[in-house]
């Protein structure tokens, strides 16, 4: 098919395979060979590029994930001011040594600051945790980011803003040019009933578990078919105390939502990394059913509403009835996920805790979410769910209902029954990241550290 | 330019790396380029029946075994392994064919049409199997002193045991290599550490001589061992595609391809026999270190040989049995991992001197210091230390920087600190640089001078570190030093580029050359001045006896690491990493520095995150996601010192330094883990799993 996108400000059209991987199209097709592969997994970061000014893998776009949009390569970034100060910033700082993860820190350095212009060392180290580097041992590079923001502040602030602001003024209208080749979801809720199709958000999994290598196009059991892009898909809305999340909202757009409550942004904010999640849509990590999908927890916990769609019908099913087990669902081919629905609810104490193989970009090993309120010191609603210990989320009313009611210390008291119980309920399995039995143990430390937390 | 030497200077290949200009083996263009794609076993041992094909289309091929016009096996220090596989494969991965043709579509098709059928026969699959079928590939032992009668007066006596498992590498750049026959020359190009052993290979492979076999290096994206002798495999497979198919060929790992099959850190088992006397320092030691080498021995042996020779660590032991085994099971073959063996052993020794000091109730650091040599002890091997060894005080600078006392005397709970002593053998093991007698040329043409080495360029800033020598000596800009990239057509044959000898061995011939060079400045003519590296006479070893001088000097460290566990989990927050470093001279702070915390974070990983475990002979941990190296919110914050300790024969007095962060941290950490969770810790990478077990005991 033909795809309209802009590259490093220029209009380009291409005739390509949808599902061919952006950085595959980068580096054959237009020689931009700053774009590194190293994993292919979304993993090391060489391949990061600016789309649409943030920074993600290139590895982790399709083709037809790019159609309209804009992307920027350090080819093109090289030429600004901002890159000259970052440049010199990075040889004074020692932040090079072998330079092939180099251009996707340069490129995430850059995508920082467009959303951020005077980032401290945890923003800096966030916005990088999704660039592997082996050789520096990273301190060297984040001293090397510190000093090319106290360059660009001092040196030339005029500049940034300008170069900003013309790079904005640059891009509109020529943006207006490029097709934006999007269905409308009529559109895509024909196909779906018309064709079995394999529908593609923001393609984090799909791309990776479906990948042929460098070179070759993943390969998706059906037609890949792209929404991530869908406007009606994209919106976050408070309506009535209750919060709708369009199924194609990414993760990070979730992290600076205001409706977002800081429990649900502390469960996503340690979920992959920051170029990942520029992409990675909520409706994609329910979709997947992955026990270890970080979202569920708290989607469980407040009984989230799905909203599933297709040509002439829409349901509204909870999302402990939509999974029925790893990768497993109950919706239908000419389904879509539109929306999630969560209340508004704030909880007096929110407790969110995951066990992972490391700080960052890492999958659960086990994790536990624990809301509790209290009216006239009795415990009102209390919620308790299990992430990455069974086949799909462990969550029981039953179980919170023993603690409703009650007073914090005669919630204390059921703690031993509740813990024997949700005991028989977690059932983890021994994989590549951890064992059952450690997985059971911290389950179980996190249960108790909830009542801790919440007795005080 | 009357400037010291060890003032940082830019890195002269930084604005090409940092701008996405510099070039890598694979964003280099060759015209006419076909692509290979390696078809490997998938059983861990057994015969090969039948390998069935699909009707290849036009233009497209395989390349396996039958194709290898010379010897089918890839020259090393053991040369076992196959370029294809013959009858037998001993390992899942083990390379049986490549397919080669010019679309990476079609060869994955044809890839994945391609059928073997195998006959599966048992295999060894751990170290334990090994011992009991005695698949052993190499056995050594050496000796000091009277360690009969050292046990016999022992007033105690301790068995213990130490674990570390397996280290990958990643280097963000994959392997990848190209081969390019023509007008009658083999000629290869890529990432790879060791220009002339790849040379070597070839001419095994081919059956050539080595006028016909040109290897020119290209960028290479991080190493740290991997890329000493493995790309000779990628690079004899695809030299004899390219002289098959008449056209260039391009073999590029995928990452999941480069994490299955190429050579790791061997996984050890080290036990110990301690005597201690009525004063509670240590008489004797008998060590028994046993390597996982894998399915081929390949360079293991002298893997091992490092391993065996740094056993005591710091410490003067007078009574000493050391016995090493590289063993053979049917798993992917290890190999050069950054300190060489030495890692596992020191950190072995190092939490022994740990759990013995808390077995007498002493404090490990004093006891440690008792037991340090110093100027005019023997090592191991019965060499004479003959350097200063400034140790006490750099114990006393990391103790100050790192304020360890108070936070040693803390004894929260969750929260520890721990120390570690260490140093790397600088160079070549034993009688290896005298063997290699490593060759440079440096050259004046007008007013420039040129760097003849085949020492590469791979990150560690060998290009700056050597011109800088050179123009620091002839006191000329560095811009007027060119470094010539390695290309065996070229350069002489300086040896591998690892072990550090980079900056001491070939720094040095190139210093002195330089000197000469500074004498004959005002001659008009081109002036080329060589140096051939000659052992320093005072150096004595005995390869039969293992005795004398395993190095020619040492390099030392010290380090302190904070830790926090988090209670409910049990993860590891490695808060901060103190080291106090003796390199002889440092080069250049700022590069060094780099080398050091990027070091420091490999041996970090190594005894934390970097779980890699084999289940029935394959890998569990096969790609990035699995196999976890740290990220910027895994990083403890590194404060590095360096005392100065010039080596008489180094460049400007210079020492081995790339190793030696490596191997301090996983048994700092460790005792800091133990401290603050008042266990003893016995195996790395320590995991979170591994702790909540311990803590129940």
């Amino acid at each position: 098919m033909n795809i309209e996108f802009q590259l490093n400000n220029k209009n380009e059209m291409i005739e390509v395979d949808p599902s061919r991987r952006l950085l595959d199209i980068l580096r054959d097709d237009f020689g931009l060979t700053s774009v590194k592969e190293g994993c292919g997994e979304g993993e090391c970061g060489a391949c990061i590029i600016l789309l649409d000014g943030k920074a993600v893998n290139s590895c982790l776009l399709s083709a037809g994930m790019i159609a309209g949009k804009s992307i920027l390569t350090l080819e093109k970034f090289n030429e600004t001011d901002e890159y000259k100060l970052i440049e010199k910033s990075f040889l004074e700082a020692g932040s090079v040594q072998c330079g092939f993860c180099t251009s996707g820190m340069v490129m995430s350095t850059a995508g920082l600051l467009n959303v951020n212009s005077n980032p401290n060392e945890t923003e800096i180290k966030e916005a990088l945790s999704g660039n592997l580097c082996r050789c520096t041992g990273y301190q060297m590079i984040i001293e090397g980011v510190k000093l090319a923001v106290e360059k660009i502040e001092k040196e030339i602030p005029l500049v940034k803003s300008q170069s900003r602001k013309e790079e904005k003024n640059k891009e509109v209208p020529s943006k207006q040019n490029v097709k934006l080749q999007r269905k409308s979801l009529v559109e895509i809720l024909n196909i779906l009933d018309d064709r079995d199709v394999t529908i593609i958000s923001g393609g984090t999994d799909l791309m990776v578990k479906n990948a042929g290598g460098s070179g070759v196009k993943p390969k998706f059991k059906n037609e890949p078919l792209f929404i991530g892009a869908l406007e009606e898909l994209k919106q976050i809305k408070l309506i009535d105390n209750e919060i709708h999340i369009g199924s194609a909202v990414t993760l990070n757009e979730l992290l600076v939502n205001e409706n977002i409550s800081e429990i649900f942004k502390k469960s996503i904010s340690e979920m992959a990394s920051f170029p990942t999640r520029n992409i990675a849509t909520i409706g994609g990590n329910i979709i997947n059913a992955s026990p270890a999908g970080d979202t569920l927890p708290f989607l469980y916990a407040v009984d989230a509403k799905l909203v599933l769609k297709n040509k002439n019908n829409e349901r509204m099913i909870s999302i402990k009835d939509f999974i029925l087990g790893p990768g497993k669902t109950i919706i239908n081919s000419n389904e879509l996920l539109t929306e999630i629905i969560i209340p508004a609810k704030i909880y007096d104490v929110n407790y969110y805790k995951k066990a992972g193989s490391r700080k960052g970009m890492t999958l659960s090993k086990a994790s536990m979410i624990g809301m509790i309120s209290f009216e006239n010191n009795l415990v009102s609603d209390v919620r308790i769910a299990f992430g990455a210990v069974a086949s799909t989320v462990v969550r029981s009313r039953e179980l919170e209902e023993k603690i409703i009611g009650k007073t914090n210390q005669e919630a204390q008291s059921v703690y031993f029954d509740i813990c024997g119980e949700y005991e028989k309920l977690i059932k983890p399995i021994d994989d590549s990241r951890s064992s059952k039995k450690y997985r059971k143990d911290v389950c179980l430390n996190m249960l108790r550290d909830f009542f801790v937390k919440f007795d005080k | 330019m009357k400037n010291n030497i060890s003032k940082a200077i830019d890195r002269v290949d930084g604005k090409g790396k940092i701008s996405g200009e510099t070039k890598y083996i694979d964003d280099i263009k060759f015209d006419n380029l076909f692509y290979a794609k390696t078809v490997r076993s998938e059983i861990p041992k057994g015969k090969i029946l039948s390998v069935k094909i699909p009707t290849l289309p036009k233009n497209y091929f395989i390349i396996d075994k039958n194709d290898v016009p010379g010897i089918n096996r890839m020259r090393t220090v053991v040369s076992d392994h196959p370029i294809f596989t013959e009858d037998e494969v001993s390992y899942i991965g083990q390379p049986i064919l490549l397919v080669v043709g010019a679309d990476r579509e079609i060869i994955s098709d044809i890839v994945n049409e391609i059928e073997i059928e195998y006959k599966e026969e048992k295999a060894i699959l751990t170290i334990e199997d090994a011992k009991k079928e005695k698949a052993i590939f190499t056995d050594y032992n050496y000796s000091k002193g009277n360690t009969k009668f050292a046990f016999q007066n022992a007033k105690i006596i301790i068995n213990d045991e130490y674990q570390t498992g397996y280290q990958e590498h990643i280097y963000i750049e994959p392997q990848g290599i190209v081969a390019e026959f023509k007008d009658d020359i083999m000629h290869i190009f890529g990432s790879m550490q060791c220009p002339f052993f790849v040379q070597g290979a070839i001419q095994d492979v081919l059956g050539w001589e080595t006028d016909r076999i040109r290897i020119t290096h290209s960028t290479t994206g991080g190493a740290f061992g991997g890329k000493e002798e493995f790309p000779s495999l990628l690079a004899c497979q695809v030299a004899v595609a390219s002289l098959k198919t008449k056209r260039p060929v391009k073999i590029i790992y995928d990452r999941n391809e480069d994490i299955i099959s190429s050579t790791k850190r061997h996984p050890s088992e080290i036990h110990y026999k301690v005597a201690l006397d009525e004063n509670n320092k240590i008489s004797a030691l008998t060590i028994d270190v046993n390597f996982n080498a894998g399915a081929f021995s390949g360079i293991s042996p002298v893997v091992l040989q490092r391993g065996i020779f740094s056993a005591t660590g710091v410490y003067n032991i007078p009574n000493l049995k050391v016995m090493g085994k590289n063993y053979k099971t049917n798993t992917v073959p290890c190999g050069a991992y950054r300190g060489f063996g030495a890692p596992q052993v020191v950190f072995a020794i190092e939490m022994l001197m740990t759990n013995i000091a808390k077995k007498v109730k002493k404090n490990s650091l004093d006891f440690k210091k008792k037991h340090l040599l110093k100027s005019g002890d023997f090592t191991a091997t019965n060499g004479k230390i003959r350097d200063k060894i400034k140790l006490p005080e750099m114990i006393k600078i990391a103790e100050k920087i790192s304020n360890y006392k108070k936070y040693s005397a803390d004894k929260k709970k969750f929260k520890g600190v721990g120390v570690s002593l260490f140093s790397h053998g600088c160079g070549f093991t034993g009688k290896g640089e005298n063997d290699i007698k490593g060759k440079i040329i440096l050259q004046k043409k007008g007013k420039q001078v040129f760097i003849n080495v085949s020492s590469v360029e791979m990150g560690q800033g060998a290009e700056t570190a050597l011109r800088k020598i050179v123009s620091h000596t002839l006191s000329i800009p560095i811009e007027n030093v060119t470094y010539e990239i390695p290309d065996t057509k070229k350069v002489p044959d300086s040896g591998p580029t690892v072990a550090s000898r980079t900056t001491m061995i070939i720094g040095g011939l190139l210093r002195s050359a330089s000197i000469e060079l500074k004498e004959k400045w005002n001659e008009k003519n081109d002036i080329s001045i060589s140096r051939i590296y000659k052992h320093p006479d005072f150096l004595k070893w005995n390869d039969d006896k293992f005795e004398g001088d395993a190095y020619p000097v040492y390099s030392y460290g010290v380090n302190v690491a904070e830790v926090e566990i988090d209670p409910i989990t049990f993860e590891i927050d490695v808060k901060k990493m103190y080291a106090v470093y003796d390199v002889g001279t440092v080069i250049d702070e700022r590069a060094l520095q780099g080398q050091m915390q990027g070091g420091m974070l490999q041996g970090v990983g190594w005894a934390t995150t970097e779980v890699m475990n084999s289940v029935d002979g394959k890998l569990v941990q096969n790609n990035m996601t699995d196999y976890k190296i740290p990220t910027t919110k895994d990083m403890p914050n590194f404060k590095c010192e360096f005392v100065t300790n010039p080596y008489e024969f180094g460049p400007f007095g210079a020492k081995c330094a790339g190793e030696l962060p490596l191997t301090g941290p996983p048994p700092a950490i460790a005792e800091a883990v133990s401290n603050a969770l008042g266990i003893s810790i016995k195996k790395i990478p320590i995991t979170p799993e591994y702790l909540m077990e311990a803590m129940k005991k």
